[in-house]
């Protein structure tokens, strides 16, 4: 069909249709307008006759409604196929909403802040300069327009103050477009879209008619609105043409006594490239503020606490699939709104390919849990790597139990029950002392504590590996060392927060305050020895001098604070260690996390040109037939392969400047093998032209996929744009 | 040591191809025994027992040979470093011995090899001979040794013979290669032959004759694809984009694929990217022809940005009345030359980005990520899909703008000149302009081709500097034959060809302009004779 339509083509019938409605059942409905007829009749004609759809297949289509599979080798039922993709919807949804929240907040104090600015932006105030506020948006674009749209909500809304303009950089071709844009936003007026300098008819009889661009517009509005504002927000300043923003900023200067006009500019980079764009005269026009967006590392660290580590979530990350997301975070993308993605494509891959998600959507009652799970499910369950160490560690205690887990489907169906909410608890446990350990540090160290986002940790934490780590180790040993007034602050702060530790932190807050107040009665402050400063000398005997003297010195006060720290640190240690555990020690721990890193790593970075490389060069890769040595380990050229495999790899063996003929006859003498040898190029030989139109596809797909171009310096030469691996 | 190849005189191999390399047959196969034509035995054993320092020490390039001359006393004892000696030796060798193969030509190369050029030659025979031999450790450190060693005597041409040896193995690969292959010079290939030219119909006949070979694989491959339809379905309705890259047509799968959507109920647009003149405002168009049915009467104004705010609009509009009905946008080629500017592809996000638009489209060309930047691409949320399909461009590359198409490679682009139209496009030109131009173009190549006649030039040659006519004297003939009548005509007549680049032009050692139309004798003739006929 391809090549009929082509060779029509090539007889100059308008036989490609750009675009078109398709239309896949019926030639009938097509035909109640002329542009579905065109469409219909092109060289769609035979496909769409041939697509016709059954209707039945739509019905089930349409009746499931979601597509997700049948698993388990079809034994799924559909009532748990149609719970798995219930419990996605519920339990994403859940997380949608909370997550949404938590961006909506995100940007609440700029909003507040800018708020402000304009309600109070006025003459008074400002005088003869345009009112202006620079918001440093940081380098995240995609999230820009998103804060616009915010800011614009919330005066235009929320406030009331006024109407907002937005411009972006698209509508910077001339001042005319900007004005005209400005303009419908602040009077809504939709004059039928013409591009035209229509005059705008007065709707009053006093007002004189007026061109479409004229600020006077916005002055006749603003004179039926009083008190309101007009705010002109540019949303990315950089790519806004220069000399179109200094136009456009002296016409708002000089419309300012008329017109409460207030300017806002994005700015992504920082504000001494913005001041070095314009010149002096222009800056000196504008009066204002600057505002701050909150940090990436911020928002991202709160929506990762409210997504992930919140009880609320069922679903947690695994730590290799949290690896693969916040390392494309932290290289790539930085945007939140990309993690959240990333995070609902966890989920959706979860509940589409696992068959025993579906316990996730039923993990509050164990009558749920015996209901949804079916034979089948019993079997996957007991094929899970969990399982096994779970009943190998039954057999040594209770032998029976463990058999029971074996034969019997009720037995095991309350063991998954009980695991379940072993995992939730764990997972509780876990948010709970990452939620205590970030406190920690953030009082013994801060520095560290900023350096390191918690959902870096989220991974070591899960492998269970993170106390041996030195940043650990070093939060344990800081703490130690602190003073006894910041140790005072961190007991108290960690007692504020919800753990098991809470009251014994609390009695040993009470205990220090006891003893400082002691010994401030002396007139000093409490020491432990750990605390003591760094001896420099260089002499053991000398350093022990020091600190014996040291520690001669130290009251009574002093050897009981120390006993404090020493115990309190070390229960620290212990419930850090004990709640930091490895995820995989969990039965069920598979159904609870999801750590499959393919997808994600696949799914969300595009590898087009390895991919086409790898097609190329070692066709059996894909084709996976016997001819294209895909056993190989060095899958060489062979005439077995597809054409463009093999102009590919004679592609890859040529230099800069490849010669048509050469490759042509190189390529003739693959595909022909051994009969190449005994016959001459014979022009008319069938089976050469054929060749030769093989030839010439391949060519004309290696330049269609941008590999090469024709060379202007030489005829029949082509220059090679790519190298592989390169 | 670049120099010293350019002096070497051409490789064994006479031909001129990359490939014919393969032919090269392996004299090891038979150790011992004496090459057929050149009558000189190959005394690999004795290279082993005597190794001779100067040899080594003249090819400084190969350091690893030094690791060889230290197993020279007991070759078996470590054959891994042999072998992997070796096996650098020889990726070496086909380098060198592509290099010289591509950019020579039939030139005879009856003896006085270059003992590199040799060395190149034999490596790759004798490690022939090592992986289609037995196994026997002994044989292959033989082989081994006789390949570091570099050869005494010149050896003759070597008769092909028939056995076929499998095809070597090419390693270098990415920054060797690109190195490799740039650090000289770009030769370009001295043979003058070009290929027969194929008519578009001979072309799509023999393409449509021909029995793909792999026709099951492909089969298979796209069953494969297929069967994961269900969850690109489910990706779509979750509000993720999806991407499809990867070597072959991806238009029949996603017009099988389109089914699913259609059959859910939704809109369905199909865009084919590659057609040329493909505008964003065709397929905003289209989508809102989608939701508001044919004759919405709704009009848009110039500005496309201005456009796509009212389109989303509609959009926002229609979500409300009819929640689960979106419109399923299907681009073919997403990265084609049409809807290359980064304006489409930010109004294409934008679009995509709306969440009753689901998009699904399809990239081909290799470098197609770098159309977009973190905004563009945050707005499309694309869902990325490997779908290599090995299933031909037969439309991509037909449809294509001319530039790109098949139909230019064809006909013109490797069967003559390197350009645009060809010779054949010239004609359709001239059929389009005045009678004017027409004249002016004849006097050109009139006088271009009097000049090739005296010059005794082929029917292949092509028309050159050497050829052309000075810009005044063209003139001055042309107002002779009341052609134009001022510059002013005469500069607008030769816009024309400019822009069919129908002629070249160069200022000359004195700076006087000479015009010359860029085709071969032949060509020219034909034009001539359809310029005066018609």
């Amino acid at each position: 069909m391809d090549t009929d339509s082509v060779l029509n083509d090539e007889s100059g019938s308008l036989e490609h249709q750009a675009c078109y409605i398709y239309t896949p059942t019926s030639e009938a409905l097509s035909l109640s307008t002329p542009k579905k007829r065109r469409a219909a009749s092109s060289s769609r004609t035979p496909r769409s006759k041939r697509e016709k759809i059954d209707p039945k297949n739509c019905e089930t289509v349409g009746g499931q409604g979601h597509g997700f599979p049948t698993l388990l080798r079809d034994l799924e039922d559909e009532d748990a196929v149609n719970a798995r993709y219930e419990a996605f919807q519920r339990l994403w949804r859940d997380v949608e909403r909370r997550t949404d929240d938590v961006l909506a907040q995100v940007n609440d104090e700029t909003l507040q802040s800018v708020s402000t600015f304009v309600s109070k932006a006025s003459q008074e105030i400002y005088g003869e300069k345009l009112p202006t506020g620079l918001i440093l948006t940081g380098p995240n674009i995609a999230a820009h327009s998103v804060l616009f749209q915010q800011i614009e909500t919330r005066i235009q809304s929320v406030d009331k103050r006024g109407r907002v303009a937005i411009l972006t950089s698209k509508d910077s071709s001339n001042l005319k477009n900007v004005l005209k844009k400005i303009i419908r936003c602040v009077t809504e007026i939709h004059d039928g879209f013409d591009d035209e300098d229509d005059i705008v008819e007065a709707k009053t009889g006093r007002n004189p008619s007026r061109y479409n661009y004229d600020p006077e517009i916005i002055h006749d509005w603003c004179s039926t609105h009083p008190n309101t504002k007009v705010v002109v927000a540019v949303q990315d300043t950089e790519a806004f043409d220069p000399a179109v923003l200094v136009e456009l900023i002296s016409i708002l200067h000089q419309y300012l006594p008329k017109i409460p006009f207030i300017l806002l500019l994005g700015i992504a980079t920082s504000e001494d490239i913005f001041y070095e764009k314009l010149p002096h005269s222009t800056i000196r026009l504008l009066r204002g503020d600057r505002f701050d967006v909150q940090r990436f590392e911020e928002s991202m660290e709160q929506v990762f606490e409210e997504a992930v580590l919140s009880s609320r979530s069922v679903l947690k990350l695994g730590p290799r699939v949290s690896d693969v997301i916040f390392e494309r975070q932290k290289d790539h993308t930085r945007s939140v709104s990309s993690f959240v993605m990333a995070l609902k494509y966890a989920y959706m891959s979860h509940f589409y390919a696992n068959a025993l998600s579906v316990i996730l959507g039923s993990v509050d009652s164990e009558e749920s849990v015996d209901h949804i799970l079916s034979d089948a499910h019993c079997e996957a369950i007991r094929n899970l790597p969990s399982f096994k160490p779970f009943v190998e560690a039954k057999v040594s205690t209770f032998p029976w139990r463990a058999r029971d887990l074996l034969t019997s489907n009720k037995a095991l169906k309350s063991a998954v029950y009980t695991a379940s909410r072993e995992c939730q608890r764990y997972s509780t446990n876990l948010a709970e002392a990452i939620n205590l350990f970030r406190k920690l540090q953030s009082i013994v160290s801060p520095q560290q504590a900023n350096e390191i986002p918690t959902y870096e940790l989220y991974s070591r934490i899960l492998w269970g590996e993170f106390t041996t780590r030195p940043a650990f180790r070093d939060a344990m040993l800081t703490t130690k060392k602190i003073s006894s007034e910041k140790f005072h602050t961190l007991l108290s702060t960690l007692s504020d927060l919800p753990s098991e530790l809470s009251s014994t932190l609390s009695t040993a807050a009470e205990k220090v305050q006891e003893l400082q107040s002691e010994k401030a009665a002396k007139g000093s402050s409490l020491v432990s020895e750990f605390a003591l400063p760094d001896s420099h000398r260089t002499t053991v005997k000398s350093g022990r001098v020091r600190l014996d003297e040291q520690k001669s010195r130290m009251t009574s006060q002093d050897t009981e604070y120390q006993k404090l720290v020493t115990s309190t640190v070390q229960q620290l240690e212990t419930y850090f260690k004990d709640r930091f555990k490895p995820y995989t020690n969990l039965f069920l721990h598979e159904i609870f996390f999801y750590d499959l890193k393919s997808p994600h790593s696949q799914v969300f970075a595009a590898k087009p040109r390895p991919s086409v490389e790898r097609a190329l060069s070692r066709p059996g890769d894909y084709l996976g037939c016997a001819c294209c040595g895909g056993n190989e380990e060095e899958a060489g050229i062979s005439a077995s392969q597809p054409y463009a495999a093999i102009l590919y790899q004679l592609y890859l063996e040529s230099p800069a400047l490849i010669g048509v003929y050469d490759l042509w006859s190189a390529f003739r003498v693959v595909s022909l093998g051994d009969k190449a040898e005994d016959q001459e190029a014979d022009e008319d030989d069938e089976e050469e032209k054929e060749l030769q139109a093989q030839f010439y596809r391949a060519l004309a797909e290696l330049r269609y996929l941008g590999f090469v171009k024709y060379s202007k310096k030489k005829t029949d030469h082509l220059v090679k744009l790519a190298w592989k691996g390169l | 040591m670049k120099r010293k190849r350019e002096d070497i005189p051409p490789p064994p191999a006479p031909d001129a191809t990359p490939s014919r390399r393969s032919r090269v047959k392996d004299l090891t196969a038979n150790p011992g025994t004496p090459s057929k034509t050149n009558g000189t035995p190959r005394k690999a054993v004795s290279f082993l027992n005597e190794p001779s320092e100067t040899e080594l020490g003249r090819s400084p390039r190969t350091p690893r040979q030094k690791q060889i001359n230290v197993d020279d006393n007991d070759s078996t004892a470590d054959p891994p470093i042999v072998r992997n000696a070796n096996r650098s030796a020889r990726r070496k060798s086909v380098r060198n011995m592509i290099q010289r193969s591509i950019r020579e030509d039939l030139m005879d190369e009856e003896d006085g090899f270059e003992e590199e050029d040799n060395l190149a030659q034999r490596i790759f025979d004798d490690e022939d001979a090592g992986s289609s031999e037995s196994d026997s450790d002994d044989e292959r450190s033989t082989a081994a040794a006789g390949t570091s060693t570099p050869a005494k005597k010149p050896r003759g041409r070597q008769k092909k013979k028939k056995e076929k040896s499998p095809p070597p193995v090419v390693t270098i690969e990415g920054p060797t290669a690109y190195f490799e292959q740039n650090g000289s010079r770009a030769r370009p290939s001295s043979t003058t032959a070009t290929l027969p030219p194929l008519s578009p119909k001979t072309y799509f006949r023999l393409l449509e004759q021909h029995e793909d070979k792999h026709a099951a694989d492909v089969e298979h491959l796209s069953s494969l694809h297929k069967a994961n339809f269900d969850q690109w379905v489910f990706e779509l309705s979750q509000g993720f984009n999806i991407l499809l890259y990867g070597y072959g047509s991806k238009r029949k799968l996603l017009m099988e694929f389109i089914k699913k959507e259609a059959a859910i109920g939704n809109h369905v647009v199909v865009v084919n990217g590659y057609v040329g003149g493909l505008t964003v405002r065709d397929i905003v168009n289209m989508v809102v022809n989608a939701v508001l049915g044919m004759n919405h009467g709704v009009k848009f104004g110039v500005n496309v940005n201005e456009m796509m705010d009212s389109v989303l609009q509609i959009l926002d509009e229609h979500r409300d009345k009819d929640e689960d009905k979106s419109v399923t946008l299907l681009v073919h080629s997403i990265d084609a030359a049409a809807l290359r500017t980064p304006q489409t592809q930010a109004l294409l996000a934008q679009l995509s980005s709306h969440p009753s638009i689901r998009l699904i489209a399809s990239s081909d060309n290799i470098l197609s990520s770098l159309l977009w930047d973190s905004s563009t691409l945050t707005l499309f949320n694309f869902i990325f899909h490997d779908a290599t399909t090995f299933v031909p461009y037969d439309l991509e590359i037909s449809a294509a703008d001319e530039s790109e198409g098949i139909v230019d490679v064809i006909t013109g682009g490797t069967a003559g000149r390197s350009g645009r139209s060809g010779a054949k496009g010239v004609k359709y030109v001239l059929a389009s302009l005045t009678g004017n131009a027409k004249n002016l173009y004849r006097i050109l190549i009139a006088t271009q081709l009097t000049a090739m006649e005296d010059d005794g030039a082929g029917k292949d040659k092509m028309g050159t500097e050497a050829y052309g006519i000075a810009y005044r004297t063209l003139y001055q003939k042309g107002l002779e034959e009341f052609v134009c009548s001022s510059d002013l005509v005469f500069k607008t007549l030769l816009k024309e060809f400019y822009d069919h680049q129908m002629v070249t032009s160069r200022k000359d050692l004195q700076g006087s302009e000479v015009l010359w139309a860029p085709f071969r004798k032949e060509e020219l003739e034909s034009i001539l004779e359809d310029i005066m006929l018609g």
